[in-house]
């Protein structure tokens, strides 16, 4: 698994389907998710992070990819932790449990990179 | 050499933006400033920069142009720093109200790209206010996609961009000289 962070409107799907090729299936909603060959790109993770499921389905992704060598996860996770604390609680403890679940991206991914501009880094 | 510069607030862009135009070969130096003083606070911004450059060791030219930066006029022998792109962008946005934001940024970039190759030199200052929560105003996300497209277009366009990280520049594009 690899994943990619970055500000919003950075350019960062842009850059993985540059970099990973363009034939990979996007997945923005778990139920766009179908059984797949090719690669495979979560985008949104910070969204898909707001459903009750997100956890199992993170875990099914996983699992999917380990199952076979040629499979590959690809997760982009905007990053929204930047910003002032917000007003409403729901709000901070999403913003808690989108750093939290990114953090433990980044210690199971092999790549990570983060997106500026359109500009990679790679931290890992 | 075209060069963008983005970062957090007060984090050293408009020195670091200045030190790079002193040591310009050009022999004229221009200030644009795209920001319209509407307050105390946004005054003595103002005040503090405009003393910093009175203090220069060279000599710059003012220009206020708070939307239609095009319309500006350089040649090869001019360094030119925009500070900032931000405050132009907002300034535009208002201008255009009934402008889809896409069809906006192209027409920004369209505009921004018949300045780029004038000077002799240009340094392009920028905010990063892309990693704070969603926000649930329309308008606020318009103007992050707008000002993220915009900041995108310049770092594809610049031989030299810099992510300002409190007063420590580090070159996502280039190599510091």
């Amino acid at each position: 698994m690899d994943f990619v962070t970055g500000g919003a409107h950075n350019g960062k799907l842009n850059w993985a389907l540059n970099h990973y090729g363009s034939k990979s299936l996007v997945v923005r909603e778990i139920s766009e998710w179908k059984h797949t060959e090719t690669l495979v790109i979560i985008d949104h993770a910070e969204q898909i992070l707001k459903l009750p499921e997100a956890d199992a389905f993170f875990h099914k992704m996983w699992e999917w990819e380990h199952s076979r060598p040629d499979h590959q996860l690809i997760i982009i996770g905007t990053d929204v932790t930047g910003g002032i604390v917000p007003v409403e609680k729901e709000h901070r403890e999403w913003r808690d449990n989108v750093g939290l679940h990114y953090q433990q991206f980044i210690k199971e991914a092999e790549s990570v990179y983060r997106i500026w501009y359109g500009i990679p880094q790679q931290l890992k | 050499m075209i060069t963008f510069i983005c970062g957090g607030v007060r984090s050293g862009k408009t020195r670091f933006a200045e030190r790079l135009l002193l040591a310009s070969s050009c022999k004229n130096l221009h200030y644009v400033a795209t920001g319209v003083v509407t307050d105390e606070e946004m005054k003595e911004r103002v005040t503090r920069h405009q003393q910093d450059r009175q203090r220069s060791e060279r000599a710059w030219t003012t220009w206020e142009q708070p939307t239609d930066l095009h319309e500006l006029a350089f040649s090869s022998s001019d360094a030119v720093l925009i500070d900032c792109l931000t405050t132009w962008v907002t300034n535009e946005m208002m201008k255009h109200e009934k402008i889809p934001p896409g069809k906006l940024a192209k027409g920004l970039s369209k505009r921004l790209g018949k300045l780029l190759q004038q000077p002799g030199d240009l340094v392009i200052v920028s905010n990063d206010v892309s990693r704070g929560m969603p926000s649930s105003f329309t308008m606020v996300r318009d103007y992050i996609y707008l000002l993220g497209q915009m900041n995108q277009w310049l770092v594809k366009h610049s031989d030299q961009a810099v992510e300002m990280v409190f007063g420590q520049p580090y070159f996502h594009k280039g190599v510091e000289r």
